[in-house]
């Protein structure tokens, strides 16, 4: 219901059909649209690439030891609520901050080198450290309940752990995957304290808009109009996930 | 060979491992340590008080900076 209103708002002036607050939306924020769809697409990516090499470490590794302490190290992030996740990266991502002082303190990097990831990458660094064990508890899951058999029979053929895990592995795990990613998407779309505690500055994301809309002017047309936008990004995703999963569906009814 | 090409795994793993724990870690211990430290003083590479504390006690260097200041003008004041 409050979804329904939101979209009515959004569409509606007076009770009339009207365009006129996507044009708005469009106007004053086309690039924390654009900037936003870059983000969560590059996070997204890169969440993946950190969930399937983790993953794949915890499934095909023959080193005991290394999964028993990838196990436990992984999932601490899950806990961590966003607000306080942007304020350890505030503070961890600064120029004075732990990492830079750490890696100074190592000799890696001169004082003079440090520099602030405190703009686009601290939220890509921050989405990815935050929801990056969320995808490697649902991939791992998968991964561990395939038929070893069939991981085995290409190591004993010759396969290599890598060509296993992207020809073998991959293949059978992929709709847990794809849901688990869209979940994530869908999930730093809706953000708003990760942005606003890590880069303040222009451009930021939409949630941010949407609330500087409402708090500042209470322009809640406008607000609603960037929600919709950001609707479209969510289902564009589900549309995604959907096709695929049906593909899935009828070749296996084939 | 073989031995030496194994320790080279393990050491790698060992740092992959490490980095990993890093950058799970770090944030979170940087949180528990800024919330408990009075200041962070930049060339130092923990927080002061919380410094000293651990070094079991002593004065804390923005007390001394203080200290150092009151003297300083008293004895102007002098």
């Amino acid at each position: 219901m409050a979804a329904g209103f939101s979209l009515y708002a959004a569409f509606t002036k007076d009770g009339a059909f009207t365009l006129q607050h996507f044009a708005k939306a469009f106007e004053l924020y086309s690039t924390d649209i654009l900037f936003t769809l870059v983000i969560v697409l590059l996070s997204t990516v890169l969440i993946a690439a950190v969930a399937i090499a983790i993953s794949g470490l915890l499934t095909l590794s023959e080193t005991p030891w290394l999964i028993a302490i990838l196990k436990q190290l992984y999932r601490w992030p899950l806990f961590i609520p966003f607000i306080v996740a942007g304020q350890c990266m505030r503070t961890f991502l600064a120029k004075n901050g732990l990492m830079n002082n750490t890696f100074v303190s190592m000799g890696i990097l001169d004082p003079s080198q440090t520099m602030s990831f405190l703009d686009w990458r601290g939220i890509v660094i921050t989405f990815v450290w935050k929801q990056a064990p969320f995808v490697i508890l649902m991939l791992a899951g998968a991964m561990a309940s395939i038929d070893r058999s069939t991981i085995e029979a290409a190591r004993n053929l010759g396969a290599s752990r890598f060509r296993s895990l992207f020809e073998i592995v991959l293949p059978q795990v992929t709709q847990t995957l794809l849901v688990a990613l869209v979940l994530s998407f869908v999930t730093m779309l809706s953000v708003l304290s990760v942005p606003m505690m890590v880069a303040g500055s222009q451009p930021t994301m939409l949630t941010v808009d949407m609330a500087f809309r409402i708090n500042a002017y209470g322009d809640y047309p406008t607000a609603n109009a960037l929600g919709v936008i950001s609707y479209g990004f969510t289902a564009i995703a589900a549309w995604i996930y959907l096709r695929h999963n049906l593909a899935q569906h009828s070749e296996a009814g084939k | 060979m073989t031995l030496a090409r194994s320790l080279s795994g393990t050491a790698m793993k060992v740092v992959g491992l490490g980095l990993f724990a890093f950058f799970i870690f770090g944030p979170l211990m940087n949180l528990v340590l800024w919330s408990v430290a009075e200041r962070w003083y930049t060339p130092v590479q923990a927080a002061g008080d919380l410094w000293h504390a651990l070094l079991g006690g002593g004065v804390p260097p923005h007390r001394r900076c203080h200290d150092l200041a009151r003297n300083e003008c008293l004895d102007r004041a002098c």
